[in-house]
């Protein structure tokens, strides 16, 4: 009797873990016909990112976006314009992500589609920043800064870079703040913007503080994979070694920028990167 | 008698009393006959039609020979004459030329002319005027330039110059060469240099009788290898047909070769269709796999639909 009710338990358990496997194993979603190829392109493209391998990344947004514009399918369109854009900008052709983001805005604008329009001035303003047109990249950031999402707070520290070159301390100052405001417990990469746009304010006044500020943000901006930054920080902890009479520092972080710049140049796929990005 | 000599008398007074009215009709005939040849010859008209005047500025470097009642001619035809030759305080000279106005049309602002001799090189100096095609001339001062035709016999002077010019450093050239040719026999002839010495010493000679009694040597000693080389021949004659047998083999199997290509030829054709099939698999299993991380049974949390698109971290500014 005992046997028997052991038994019909087990099947009756066994029943239950599949049904709750079956069940809790995903939802069934219907999806459009006619997106895996689209699907598999920005897939493939994502995984060619994280491999740095940003040409084999750009041909595969180029196929996503052809397919998106094949199927008339707006949104599609803006995520594969704005990922094309973002890795010609990765890839070192700021002038080239400039144009594709132009492109994409007409796109969208036939289709009076303007949901991607933040991503869009992000990384346009990002590409004026590395043309050196420090002006547009400051008008174009400064409307999208905010606190409230990661490209709002992205576009801060595109505002602040650019602030900085032109010598706008007050436009450095206003985002910075911005930045602070966030109010969830900010990621490391938003901790590195931070602490950059807080060592940039500091350069002139407390060169010392600055290069210790830099150095932090070097170190995060290496972990997370993000060697131009990394790159950025050093020249700045440079500068501020610099101002802080440490010339032999300074001149020892200034030849490892250049030696990370003259590395990235020469377009090494380098492994282990962060699955962030 | 009495009355034939009074018939006589009678006779001869008659013709008295009507002489005078007969010299009068003879002398107007022959006014009429005058008037008609004035007519005729056209004084009258030349009279009435004044010439038209036209100032010709003479070169500089003179008249050539033009004088005053010169002939002045347009198309060959003779249209006017030279009136008079001034000199003008400046130093210029210049002929007033009176014209037939019949020429007038003829006679433009673009109009020019030449001082020629008659005979080319000799004979009266005349003014030949060239026709014009430009815009009319202004009759009230009516102004040509002239020029002096160029003289023959200043061009044939001229060509024997330069034939002379030519010629003269072109016979210069032929002596060098001459002497040059002189001293090159005379060096020979003395045995200098490498043709002389081969002219006049006899050791090259002997040096090349050397030569082809060694080179005679060679030969012989050559004999016995060209034996070698006969039987070296012969296996490559073997290796030859060998490689005739194995061509022969290549070509028998040579139809089969092309049933083996096209059999790779299809299996090649299905490979992009393979290829697109294994890379939707892999693609579903990677799908699968990312589900699977997804179980919560597995430790995994489910994933947000959040799009494709990168983060905006990857955006570097």
């Amino acid at each position: 009797m005992i046997i028997d009710t052991l038994g019909k338990f087990r099947v009756v358990l066994c029943l239950l873990s599949l049904v709750m496997v079956t069940s809790c194993g995903g939802k069934v979603k219907i999806q459009e016909t006619g997106l895996d190829a689209w699907n598999q392109a920005m897939d493939s493209g994502h995984d060619a990112v994280i491999l740095r391998r940003y040409s084999v990344a750009e041909t595969n947004y180029q196929e996503a976006l052809r397919i998106a514009i094949l199927r008339n399918d707006a949104r599609r369109i803006g995520e594969a314009g704005y990922n094309l854009a973002v890795v010609e900008l990765s890839g070192g052709y700021p002038d080239k992500a400039l144009k594709q983001i132009n492109q994409t805005e007409a796109l969208l604008s036939i289709r009076s589609d303007h949901s991607m329009e933040r991503e869009l001035g992000l990384v346009k303003a990002a590409a004026f920043y590395r043309l050196g047109q420090d002006q547009s990249a400051l008008k174009t950031a400064l409307p999208f800064a905010s606190a409230r999402d990661p490209v709002g707070q992205h576009a801060c520290l595109v505002a602040g870079l650019a602030a900085f070159r032109l010598g706008d301390m007050t436009s450095l100052e206003h985002v910075s703040k911005i930045l602070a405001e966030v109010k969830r417990a900010p990621s490391d990469m938003l901790l590195a913007d931070r602490m950059e746009l807080l060592a940039l304010q500091k350069l002139r006044t407390d060169a010392v503080d600055a290069l210790h500020l830099a150095e932090r943000v070097a170190d995060l901006r290496r972990k997370y994979g993000d060697f131009r930054g990394m790159e950025r920080a050093l020249r700045l902890a440079a500068s501020a070694a610099d101002l802080a009479g440490q010339g032999a520092m300074a001149q020892s972080l200034k030849d490892q920028a250049e030696q990370s710049l003259k590395a990235d140049k020469e377009g090494t796929p380098e492994a282990g990167v962060s699955e962030e990005l | 008698m009495f009355q034939v000599r009074f018939r006589q008398q009678a006779g001869s007074l008659i013709r008295l009393r009507y002489a005078d009215e007969w010299i009068g009709v003879l002398v107007l005939i022959s006014i009429a006959l005058f008037v008609g040849a004035v007519i005729e010859a056209g004084v009258l008209s030349d009279w009435l039609s004044p010439p038209i005047r036209l100032n010709v500025v003479l070169p500089k470097t003179g008249v050539g020979g033009l004088t005053t009642g010169a002939d002045v001619q347009i198309l060959g035809a003779h249209a006017g004459t030279v009136r008079r030759i001034k000199l003008n305080p400046s130093g210029d000279m210049y002929a007033i030329v009176d014209l037939d106005p019949q020429v007038e049309p003829f006679i433009r602002r673009d109009s020019r002319a030449v001082i020629r001799k008659q005979f080319v090189v000799a004979g009266a100096s005349y003014l030949d005027l060239t026709r014009g095609y430009g815009e009319p001339m202004d009759w009230s001062y009516a102004v040509v330039d002239a020029s002096p035709e160029a003289n023959p016999i200043d061009t044939i002077t001229k060509t024997f110059q330069d034939i002379h010019d030519e010629i003269l450093p072109m016979l210069a050239n032929a002596r060098d060469l001459t002497a040059q040719l002189d001293g090159m026999a005379k060096d020979i002839r003395a045995g200098k240099g490498s043709v002389g010495q081969i002219l006049t010493d006899d050791r090259l000679i002997r040096q090349t009788e050397e030569t082809i009694a060694g080179l005679h040597d060679v030969i012989q000693r050559l004999e016995p290898i060209e034996k070698q080389v006969g039987s070296v021949l012969g296996k490559a004659d073997v290796t030859m047909g060998n490689m005739s047998a194995a061509t022969g083999d290549l070509r028998k199997a040579s139809p089969r070769l092309s049933s083996v290509m096209k059999s790779t030829d299809e299996s090649l054709k299905e490979l992009p269709a393979l290829l697109t099939q294994a890379r939707a698999s892999m693609y579903s299993l990677q799908k699968l796999m990312i589900q699977l991380r997804g179980l919560w049974i597995l430790g995994g949390s489910s994933t947000s639909d959040a799009g494709k698109r990168l983060p905006a971290d990857a955006v570097q500014p």
